[in-house]
C-alpha cells in the first residue's frame, strides 16, 4: 500500500540525496542483504548491506492478499522495496535482483517508484524462514491492481531474495 | 342530353393475402437470433474468465518447479559431498543452506496446486513421500551446518539415503513435464472447441440474421402490392365516382333544360294571360282567365321547386341571416294561408311565445319557405278541424337557444311506413293521395335540407287519422333591430325643382328615372339617344343633364363634347353620366369627356336625390360626389329588398308600372340578343347587355343583372364564341324566366 512519499525519498529522486541525507549505517548483525551499482550510499566495500533490523527501522508495510504461491490469502509485511533503495541512494532504470536459490530477474526501477512493492520480511508477522521462501520476498500488491495479475509480475516476485544490482 | 353512365365498374384486382405464416415467423426468428446472442456473450465470457485465471502460470510453474526441484536436488548431494571432502566451516554452511533451499522447493511440489494436477499420479505421491521421509530423517539430526562439519558419517548416510531419490525425482519432473503438455494439449483443445462453437454460432447468426431480412423483404413487398392494390382500388372507386357524377350531372342538366323548356313557354302563357286581364272581359271569360292563371302559376310553382332541388344537388343554396321579427312572419303567413283555409272551412291559427324575442336572426324568404311549405301541406292534408303553427324559445342539450316551429293539423295523418318515406324525393302519401291531392312530393324534401343548411332540422310525428305534427327546429338567434328606414310616401320636399334632361335608351330605365325624380319633385324631359339629347338642350335650358353612356346612334361621351361644345351657358350645363359599369376606368373617362359627376346603375334613390339637392343648392356648380361603390350583386334571382326600397320611395301605384315597362321590352330585348348570338358577336352582344344591365338592377332583377354582367366583361374581355354563347344562352334565360319572377310577386 504506497503511503505518502517520504521526505528524503524525493530528495533522492531529485540527486540531491548524497549532500543531503544521512549516510547509511554498518550492519552490526548477518547481512540479509545486499545493494551494489550505481548507488549513493555504501556502507562497506561499495556495497550498502543490510541486517534486518535495518530492514525493520524502515517505514513498515502490510499486504493481505491472495498470491499464486499460497492457497489463501495471506499478511507481507516489510519496508516499501523504494525506500530500502533510497536508504541505499540507488539511482538507475533496471534492478537486477538474485535469489539465494540462484534465481534471477530484472524489475524495472519504475515498479518499484509505482505500484507500492514491498519487500517482505514478514509472512503473517512472523519472521520467514529459508525453508518457506525466507526471508525476504518482493511483494506486489496483485490485489489492488488487475494489470499486476500476469506472468510478468508474478515472476518479477523473487522470494528468497539475497541481492540487488542496480544498473 | 349525354349517355348514361357505364352499367358497371371494372372488376376490382383482389388484395393480395397477408403472408400470416412469414408474420408468425418473425417473433420466432427474433428470439432465435436473442438466445443466439446470449450464448455469443457467455462463451466469451467463459473465455474471458479462462484468460484470467492464473492456471496457465501454475501449470507452467509446476513444471519448473519441479525442475527446480531436481535441480536442488542434485546440487543439495553435490554440496554435502564436497562438505564430507572439505570438512571446512564454510563448505558445511553452503552445505545446510542447500538444504534450507531442498526443503523450500519440495514444500512447492507438495502446494496445493501440485497436489490436484498430479494427485492421481502414483509416482508423484510415493516420490514425494520418500522426499518427505528423507527431510523427516535430516530434520530429525538436525542436518545444520555444525552437524555437517562434525559428523562426515552421518553426512555419508544423508547421501546414501538420497541417492535411491535420483531416479523418481528425474522421472517425476518428466512426468509434471508430459502431463502439463497434455494439460496444455487439453486446454488448447478446449479453445478450439470453443471457437468451432463460435464459429457455429456466428454461422447461425448470418443465417437467422439473412432470413429476418427475407422475411422483412417479402413483408415490404406485400404491403408494396397491397398499396398498389388499394391504389387500384381507389382508381376504380374514383373512375365509378366519376362516372356516377357524370350521370347525375346528365340528369341535372337534363332536368334543368327540361324546366328551363317547360318554363319558356309557360312564361308566355303567364304574360299573356297578364295582358288578357286587362283587355274587357266577361264574368264567366274572367273566372276562366283567373283558373288558367292559377293552373299556370301552379306549373311554375312545381318547376321552382325541381330548380331547388337542382340546386341544392349543386350545392348551390345559400342562406342569407337578416333581422327578422317572428310577428311579422306570422302575419304574412296568416295573409297567404288563411284564404286557403278559409276556403276549405279550416279553423288556422298562428300564434308565437310571448318570452320570443322581438327581433331575431334568420333567412327570411328561407323560413317563410320552409313554413309555408309545411301550412300548405297541412291545409292539403286536412278536411276538417283545424292548422296550427306555434312559433316557441327552447333550450336543447348544451344550453342553446332553440326556435321550435310547430305546425298541426287534424288531418288524415300517417302510419310508419308512410313516416318513413316522407322525406323522400317524389313520395307522397300514396299513388292515390297524389292523384287527390297534387304536389311534386318535392317540397318536404325542399324544407327539410333548407332547415339543416340553416342548422337545423324537421321532424315529424303522426298517427293515421290523429293528425300530423311537423316541428322544425333551427337555432335561435336574437338580434338588434336593423335600422329604422325611411318609410314616409310623401315626395322628399326638393330645395328648388330642377330642370332635367334625361338621355336614357332604355324604357324601362326612362320609366324608372322618371318615376324617381317625380318623387324627388323635379321636372324631366327624356329622350332615347345622346344626340336627342344634344338637340333637346339646344332647344330649351336645363339646369341638369342625367347622361346614360352606352346609347345607341350617339354615345354618352360624344354627346358630352358635343355639348361642351355648344355655345353660351349651355356649354356649362352639369352633366351627370350613368353607367351601369361602375368601373373606375368608365368613370375616369366620363369625368374626363367633361361629366361632373358618374352614378352607377341601379341608381339607388338617396343617392340620387343627395346628387339632385346638392346640384339645386349649388344652383349649378357640380362637385363629385365620392365614387359609388358596385353594389354587391344578390345571389338571388330577385332582390326583395330592392322591390321593397321601391316600394317605399316611389308612389306604389308606379312600381308595378316599372316592371311592366321592363316585361313589354322582354320581347325586343331578346330579339336583339338571339341576333347577336347568331353568329356570337362580341360587339352586339356587349351592347345586347349594357342596355338590359342597368334597368334589370334597377328593378332588383339580379339573375338579368348578373348574366348582363358576365355576358358585358366576356365581351369586353375578347372571350371566345364558346363562352359568349354560353353567356348569352345565361342571359337569355335569365330573361325569360324575369317575366315569371314578377309574375309570382305580382308585379305585371
Amino acid at each position: 500500500m504506497p503511503g505518502p512519499i517520504p521526505r528524503r525519498t524525493l530528495l533522492s529522486l531529485l540527486g540531491l540525496a548524497p549532500w543531503i541525507a544521512h549516510a547509511l549505517e554498518a550492519p552490526s548483525g548477518p547481512v540479509v542483504l545486499s545493494l551494489s551499482g550505481r548507488i549513493g550510499k555504501p556502507n562497506r566495500d561499495g556495497q550498502a548491506l543490510f541486517d534486518m533490523p535495518m530492514l525493520a527501522a524502515l517505514p513498515q508495510h502490510s499486504l493481505v492478499q491472495k498470491t499464486p504461491w499460497y492457497p489463501s490469502p495471506r499478511k507481507f509485511t516489510g519496508p516499501l522495496l523504494r525506500d530500502v533503495l533510497a536508504a541505499a541512494g540507488a539511482q538507475g532504470q533496471q534492478i537486477e535482483a538474485r535469489a539465494i536459490n540462484d534465481y534471477k530477474v530484472s524489475i524495472p526501477m519504475e515498479d518499484a517508484q509505482e505500484h507500492g512493492v514491498i519487500l517482505a520480511r514478514l509472512l503473517d508477522d512472523q519472521p520467514m524462514p529459508l525453508r518457506d521462501k525466507g526471508p525476504l520476498f518482493i511483494m506486489y500488491p496483485f490485489d489492488g491492481q488487475t494489470k499486476l495479475r500476469s506472468s510478468i509480475y508474478y515472476s518479477r516476485s523473487i522470494w528468497q531474495l539475497k541481492s540487488l544490482d542496480i544498473r | 342530353m349525354s349517355e348514361l353512365p357505364p352499367s358497371s365498374p371494372p372488376p376490382l384486382p383482389p388484395l393480395p393475402r397477408q403472408p400470416r405464416r412469414l408474420r408468425r415467423l418473425l417473433p420466432v426468428l427474433g428470439l432465435l437470433l436473442l438466445l443466439v446472442f446470449g450464448a455469443v456473450g457467455l462463451l466469451q465470457t467463459r473465455q474471458l474468465e479462462l484468460l484470467n485465471s492464473t492456471r496457465q502460470y501454475q501449470d507452467d510453474y509446476l513444471v519448473w518447479s519441479l525442475f527446480q526441484y531436481e535441480t536442488e536436488y542434485l546440487k543439495l548431494r553435490s554440496h554435502l559431498s564436497e562438505a564430507m571432502i572439505k570438512r571446512s566451516g564454510a563448505a558445511a554452511q553452503a552445505a545446510a543452506e542447500r538444504y534450507e533451499i531442498f526443503v523450500s522447493r519440495l514444500d512447492l511440489i507438495e502446494g496445493d496446486h501440485a497436489a490436484k494436477v498430479l494427485s492421481s499420479d502414483t509416482d508423484y505421491r510415493r516420490t514425494v513421500e520418500r522426499s518427505r521421509a528423507f527431510v523427516r530423517w535430516a530434520d530429525g539430526l538436525p542436518l545444520n551446518a555444525p552437524l555437517i562439519e562434525r559428523r562426515p558419517e552421518l553426512v555419508a548416510e544423508a547421501l546414501e539415503r538420497l541417492a535411491p531419490l535420483a531416479a523418481p525425482i528425474h522421472d517425476l519432473s518428466l512426468t509434471a513435464s508430459h502431463h502439463v503438455a497434455a494439460q496444455i494439449s487439453a486446454r488448447n483443445e478446449l479453445v478450439r472447441q470453443q471457437s468451432r462453437l463460435s464459429l457455429g454460432l456466428t454461422l447461425l447468426q448470418c443465417a437467422l440474421l439473412l432470413g429476418l431480412a427475407w422475411v422483412v423483404m417479402r413483408q415490404l413487398r406485400a404491403l408494396a402490392r397491397h398499396g398498389q392494390a388499394q391504389e387500384a382500388l381507389a382508381e376504380n372507386l374514383r373512375e365509378a365516382r366519376q362516372a356516377a357524377e357524370a350521370g347525375s350531372r346528365a340528369k341535372s342538366i337534363f332536368l334543368a333544360n327540361m324546366s328551363h323548356e317547360l318554363r319558356t313557354p309557360l312564361h308566355g302563357l303567364l304574360g299573356m294571360l297578364g295582358l288578357l286581364k286587362d283587355t274587357p272581359l266577361r264574368g264567366d271569360q274572367r273566372l276562366q282567365l283567373q283558373a288558367a292563371s292559377d293552373s299556370a302559376r301552379h306549373l311554375l310553382a312545381i318547376l321552382n321547386d325541381i330548380l331547388d332541388v337542382s340546386k341544392m344537388e349543386a350545392g348551390a343554396i345559400t342562406i342569407k341571416a337578416e333581422p327578422l321579427q317572428p310577428a311579422r312572419l306570422l302575419r304574412e303567413l296568416d295573409e297567404v294561408c288563411q284564404p286557403q283555409a278559409r276556403a276549405k272551412g279550416l279553423q288556422l291559427r298562428l300564434s308565437q311565445d310571448a318570452e320570443l324575442p322581438t327581433w331575431i336572426s334568420a333567412d327570411p324568404t328561407r323560413l317563410r319557405q320552409i313554413l309555408l311549405n309545411l301550412l300548405s301541406n297541412a291545409i292539403k292534408f286536412t278536411e276538417q278541424g283545424r292548422v296550427s303553427l306555434h312559433l316557441a324559445r327552447s333550450l336543447d342539450e348544451r344550453g342553446g337557444a332553440r326556435l321550435r316551429c310547430r305546425v298541426e293539423d287534424s288531418g288524415i295523418g300517417m302510419d310508419e311506413a308512410l313516416l318513413a318515406r316522407l322525406f323522400q324525393r317524389f313520395s307522397q302519401g300514396d299513388s292515390t293521395s297524389s292523384r287527390r291531392y297534387g304536389g311534386t312530393g318535392l317540397g318536404l324534401e325542399i324544407s327539410r335540407n333548407l332547415a339543416r343548411a340553416m342548422g337545423g332540422d324537421i321532424v315529424v310525428s303522426s298517427q293515421p287519422g290523429q293528425g300530423s305534427c311537423f316541428e322544425v327546429d333551427l337555432p335561435l338567434l336574437p338580434c338588434e333591430a336593423p335600422e329604422p328606414r325611411l318609410e314616409s310616401h310623401a315626395p322628399l320636399p326638393p330645395a328648388r325643382a330642377l330642370r332635367i334632361l334625361v338621355a336614357e335608351d332604355h324604357a324601362t330605365n326612362r320609366q324608372y328615372l322618371e318615376a324617381v325624380l317625380e318623387r324627388l319633385g323635379h321636372r324631366a324631359v327624356f329622350c332615347e339617344n345622346g344626340f336627342e339629347a344634344l338637340q333637346r338642350l339646344s332647344l330649351q335650358d336645363f339646369d341638369l343633364v342625367l347622361m346614360d353612356l352606352h346609347m345607341p346612334v350617339m354615345d354618352g361621351y360624344e354627346a358630352c363634347r358635343a355639348m361642351r361644345a355648344l355655345p353660351g351657358p349651355k356649354a356649362s350645363v352639369p352633366i351627370v353620366a350613368l353607367s351601369a359599369d361602375a368601373f373606375e376606368e368608365s368613370r375616369e373617362r366620363a369625368l374626363q369627356a367633361g361629366m361632373a359627376d358618374f352614378l352607377a346603375k341601379p341608381v339607388d334613390i338617396e343617392t340620387l336625390a343627395a346628387l339632385l339637392a346638392r346640384q339645386a343648392q349649388a344652383g349649378g356648380a357640380a362637385t363629385p360626389a365620392a365614387p359609388a361603390a358596385p353594389a354587391p350583386a344578390p345571389a338571388g334571382d330577385f332582390d326583395d329588398e330592392v322591390l321593397q326600397v321601391l316600394r317605399r320611395t316611389l308612389p306604389p301605384a308606379r312600381v308595378p308600372g316599372l316592371y311592366k315597362s321592363f316585361v313589354r321590352e322582354l320581347p325586343q330585348s331578346l330579339e336583339r340578343l338571339e341576333r347577336a348570338l347568331q353568329p356570337p358577336d362580341a360587339e352586339a352582344l356587349r351592347s345586347a347587355a349594357h342596355a338590359v344591365k342597368g334597368a334589370s338592377a334597377s328593378l332588383g332583377l339580379s339573375g338579368v343583372a348578373r348574366a348582363a354582367r358576365d355576358l358585358e366583361r366576356a365581351a369586353k374581355q375578347g372571350a371566345d364564341a364558346a363562352t359568349l354563347s354560353e353567356n348569352g344562352a345565361q342571359l337569355r334565360q335569365a330573361l325569360e324566366h324575369s317575366s315569371a319572377l314578377c309574375a309570382e310577386r305580382g308585379l305585371i
